[in-house]
């Protein structure tokens, strides 16, 4: 069996024969690439390198002779480092205001603010009005941002609010009273709003319960959108007049219908010669209807 | 006042929309009384004016 003269896979730490114990170490480092050598490394010139143990640098020709010396990493030239100055930003540009989320956020804020205290009735505001208000300040926001340019938003928010305005001017739409189907029965005079009203939907004034006292009483009913119905008692002195911005008017059997519609009635009750009712019904778009019931 | 520098587009669509949301509102409170039939021709001539003036103000102006 040959002699393991490279001590390699015996596992031991002990120089094979042959080999004195500072060779052995010498061999051993250079092989696991360990660092300097120790204090008892034998001195005198090492064993020759390999030629191809690694190229060598300006700094590291000198260590690199040794086998036993660490591997230094070869250094870099660099040269010499300029001072750097950072690059100048322009001044910061003040961004324009957002005008349009602005004015809508004001409208929002005052729509909200006026239609609290409407529910709370504090304060009687139309919907028409809030809407103009709304308009003007439109056109005020867009003077007032003319130096910036550039505001499409609040031009079509003012193009939306005219054409609902003159959507709800043209055919004398007042949305107020709600949404929905109501029917109201007056039973006395003294219990008579000055006006009924609903916004959409269909309201029924029914009058065949109420008690009239001697002269005039008038009763008023206005729909914005949808149909309004007014009964009659037949032994009711009456003067009715029904009107209608666009759709069609029905009194007393006798109708019209288009834009702006308006139709009158006059009947008399000699029985009740010193009672009489008046009657306005109105409805923006839609339909009235003002009949006689059994 | 020099209109220099400033959006005149902008500064004629506010002028129409002031004088029209204040026609409305007018017209709500019962201060005028615009018939119903008159308030769409008198919005289509307040645009067609605006338009027209819009126009002739800002002649070269490229679309957008």
């Amino acid at each position: 069996m040959p002699e393991d003269t490279t001590g390699e896979g015996s596992g031991e730490d002990v120089a094979p024969k042959g080999l004195t114990d500072s060779v052995w170490e010498a061999r051993q480092r250079a092989r696991l690439g360990a660092p300097a050598a120790s204090s008892d490394a034998p001195a005198g010139p090492p064993p020759a390198a390999p030629a191809a143990a690694a190229p060598l640098t300006e700094a590291g020709a000198a260590t690199r002779a040794d086998p036993t010396a660490p591997m230094d990493r070869p250094r870099e030239r660099t040269a010499p480092i300029a001072p750097v100055t950072p690059p100048e930003h322009p001044p910061p540009r003040r961004r324009p205001l957002p005008l349009g989320r602005i004015v809508l956020g004001g409208l929002l804020l005052l729509g909200g603010l006026l239609w609290l205290l409407g529910v709370l009735d504090v304060l009687d505001v139309s919907l028409r009005a809030v809407l103009s208000l709304s308009l003007v300040a439109v056109g005020v926001g867009l003077f007032v941002g003319a130096r910036t340019g550039g505001h499409g938003g609040l031009m079509l928010l003012g193009v939306l609010l005219t054409a609902l305005l003159t959507f709800l001017s043209s055919f004398d739409i007042q949305l107020e009273g709600g949404v929905g189907n109501r029917t109201e029965r007056p039973l006395t005079a003294q219990g008579l709003p000055e006006s009924y009203r609903l916004g959409v939907g269909q309201l029924t004034v029914d009058l065949t319960e109420l008690e009239l006292p001697a002269g005039e009483t008038r009763i008023q009913a206005i729909v914005g959108i949808g149909r309004l119905v007014v009964r009659i008692p037949p032994d009711m002195a009456v003067r009715v007049r029904g009107n209608a911005g666009g759709g069609q008017v029905e009194v007393f059997g006798s109708d019209g219908n288009g834009f702006d519609v308006d139709r009158t009635a006059r009947r008399n009750n000699p029985g009740s010669a010193s009672a009489r009712v008046v009657v306005v019904a109105e409805v923006g778009l839609g339909q009235v209807v003002i009949g006689v019931r059994e | 006042m020099s209109l220099a520098g400033l959006d005149r587009r902008a500064l004629l669509g506010g002028a129409v929309f002031v004088v029209l949301g204040a026609l409305f509102l007018l017209e709500d409170l019962g201060v005028l009384n615009l018939r119903a039939a008159f308030i769409l021709p008198i919005v289509l001539i307040v645009l067609g004016l605006a338009v027209l003036v819009g126009t002739i103000i800002e002649p070269g102006r490229p679309r957008d």
